[in-house]
C-alpha cells in the first residue's frame, strides 16, 4: 500500500468532485474507459474521489455524458510540485548540488575519535594516525583498517592493541595501552634484592629461597630471595626467584624554587584563526608577518551538529614571541610552585606506595623557597637482579 | 467432472474480509451508489450491500473494492 501511494505521488494525482447528474453512470463510464478511480465517496449528492492526471483529462467527457459537473479539488504529487517551481531553476540546481555534495561527502571520513587510552594522550595517537594517512577528508574506500592497525602498533610501542572501526563517516580508533614493568616471565636465574633500606613487613616468596625475615631491617641491594637452590646431593640448581616484598621505608623529598627563576617571557602575542573544512583552509584574518620566528600553539574547536562532529573546525593559532628573562615570584607563588614541584616528584616516585606519615617543612628565604617532605612509607622494595651462576653458591 | 466455479465464463467472484471490506470481481456496472447502500450488476444477478460509510475504494477492470461497515448483502435477479 505504501509503495502504491509512493508511485501515485511520483506520478501525480488529483482529487475531483462531481455534482448533479448520475454518479453511477459516471463511475460505469469511467470503468469502461479504464480510467482509474479510487476512494470514490458519495455524500449529499456529490461524488468525490481520486484519479490520475491523464485520468482526469479523460474523465471530462464521462462527466458530460453522465450529466455531472466535474471540478478539480486538489492537485497532489511530484509533477505539480515541479511545475510550481519550473521557473526557479536555481532551486533545482541547488537541490542537485546539495545531493551531489551529500553523495561526495558521505564517502569521506568526517571525524576521528580515540577511545580506550589513559596515559597516552589522544593527540599523540591522532598524530600517529595522521602520519600513517588516516586523516579527516580521506575517502572511506581508501582506508585499509587492518593495515593501519598494524602500522599504528609498530610506531607506537605504548599501545598493545588497536582497532580502527569505521561507522558511517566516523572513525573510532580503539586502543589498549601496554602495561609498564610487565615483562614476559622467563627462566633466567635471578635473585630478588632490596631496592631501598627499610623494615620488612611483607615477604612472600613464590619461587626461590627466602633470605630475610619479617621485621628485619634491610639495606639497599641486600638479598631477599635467592634463585640458587641447594639440592640434597650438594649440587646447586638455579631458578628465577620471585617475591612480593613490602617494607616500611623512610620518605625524604625536597624541592627548591628560586625567587627569580630564569624563564621565557612573552613579549608579543598574536592570534590567528583559520576555518578548516576537510582539506580546505580558509584564513579568517591576516597571518602575523614573522610567523615562522614565533612560538606557535594550535588549538582546535570542532563544530558539532546533534552531538556528531562535523568535518569542519576552527583552528586557533597563538603566536608568541618569547625572550629569556627573569620574573620575581611573590611568597605565595613561591610556596605554590614549590608545593607543585614537590607533589609532582612525590607522585612520580611513590605512586604505588602508601603514605603512613608525612611532614612538610617550608623554608622561605630571600633567594627562594625550599619545601621538604619527610615521613614513612610502605612500599614494594623487591627488585629482580640477574644471578651470576658462575660464582660459587653461598655457604 | 468437477470444474472450479471460478473458471466458468462470466462467473463473478466475491471475497469479504470481516464486515469491513469486500472485493467483487466480474462487476458489469454500478447500479446504485450511496454511503448506506451499493448495488452492483454481476450479469444474471444483482448484489446489494447495505451498511454505513460505504466507499468504493477502487473500480477498475470489472473489479470493485468497497469498504465501510457492511451490515447485510442481498442477491437479487438482475434488472
Amino acid at each position: 500500500m505504501l509503495l502504491l501511494r509512493l508511485l501515485r505521488f511520483l506520478r501525480g494525482y488529483v482529487r475531483f468532485r462531481a455534482a448533479d447528474g448520475f454518479p453511477e453512470r459516471f463511475l460505469n463510464l469511467c470503468a469502461q474507459d479504464d480510467i482509474p478511480v479510487w476512494d470514490a465517496q458519495r455524500a449529499g449528492g456529490v461524488l468525490s474521489g481520486f484519479t490520475t492526471i491523464p485520468g482526469y483529462k479523460a474523465m471530462c467527457h464521462c462527466a458530460k455524458a453522465a450529466g455531472m459537473r466535474l471540478r478539480m479539488d486538489q492537485k497532489i504529487g511530484l509533477p505539480f510540485f515541479l511545475h510550481r517551481y519550473r521557473r526557479r531553476a536555481g532551486m533545482l540546481v541547488g537541490l542537485l548540488l546539495f545531493l551531489l555534495c551529500l553523495a561526495c561527502l558521505s564517502g569521506m571520513i568526517w571525524s576521528i575519535e580515540v577511545s580506550g587510552n589513559g596515559r597516552v594522550p589522544a593527540e599523540i595517537i591522532l598524530q600517529a594516525c595522521e602520519d600513517q594517512g588516516l586523516r579527516i577528508g580521506l575517502r572511506r574506500s581508501r582506508l585499509d583498517a587492518a593495515d593501519m592497525e598494524k602500522r599504528l602498533l609498530e610506531i607506537m610501542p605504548q599501545l598493545s592493541w588497536a582497532s580502527i572501526n569505521l561507522s558511517g563517516s566516523s572513525v573510532v580508533v580503539e586502543v589498549r595501552e601496554a602495561l609498564d614493568g610487565v615483562s614476559v616471565e622467563n627462566n633466567t636465574p635471578q635473585n630478588v634484592v632490596a631496592s631501598k633500606a627499610g623494615q620488612l613487613e611483607v615477604l612472600e616468596v613464590y619461587a626461590g629461597h627466602p633470605e630475610a625475615k619479617l621485621g628485619q631491617a634491610v639495606l639497599p641491594g641486600q638479598l631477599l630471595a635467592s634463585g640458587a637452590m641447594a639440592n640434597r646431593d650438594g649440587s646447586t640448581r638455579y631458578l628465577a626467584a620471585r617475591a612480593y616484598v613490602v617494607a616500611r621505608t623512610r620518605l625524604e623529598l625536597d624541592a627548591y624554587v628560586l625567587r627569580a627563576p630564569a624563564r621565557q617571557l612573552v613579549t608579543l602575542e598574536k592570534t590567528h584563526y583559520t576555518l578548516r573544512f576537510l582539506w580546505l583552509q580558509i584564513p579568517l584574518g591576516p597571518q602575523p608577518k614573522n610567523a615562522d620566528a614565533l612560538q606557535c600553539y594550535v588549538d582546535r574547536r570542532i563544530l558539532t551538529a546533534g552531538g556528531k562532529a562535523l568535518p569542519c573546525w576552527i583552528e586557533r593559532r597563538s603566536y608568541l614571541a618569547l625572550t629569556p628573562g627573569t620574573m620575581a615570584l611573590s611568597d605565595k607563588e613561591l610556596r605554590l610552585t614549590a608545593a607543585e614541584r614537590l607533589l609532582t616528584d612525590g607522585w612520580r616516585q611513590f605512586s604505588q606506595a602508601a603514605f603512613l606519615r608525612q611532614e612538610i617543612t617550608v623554608d622561605l628565604t630571600e633567594g627562594g623557597c625550599r619545601m621538604a617532605m619527610t615521613g614513612t612509607l610502605q612500599e614494594n622494595i623487591g627488585v629482580s637482579v640477574p644471578l651470576d651462576t658462575t660464582a660459587p653458591p653461598p655457604e | 467432472m468437477d470444474i472450479p466455479a471460478q473458471l466458468l465464463p462470466g462467473a463473478s467472484h466475491l471475497e469479504i474480509v470481516g464486515n469491513r471490506q469486500a472485493v467483487i470481481e466480474g462487476v458489469k456496472s454500478v447500479l446504485a451508489y450511496e454511503s448506506t447502500g451499493i448495488k452492483l450488476h454481476l450479469g444474471s444477478l444483482a448484489l446489494s450491500f447495505e451498511g454505513s460509510d460505504l466507499l468504493i475504494r477502487s473500480y477498475q477492470q470489472q473489479q470493485v473494492i468497497l469498504s465501510g461497515v457492511i451490515a447485510a448483502l442481498h442477491f437479487t435477479s438482475a434488472p
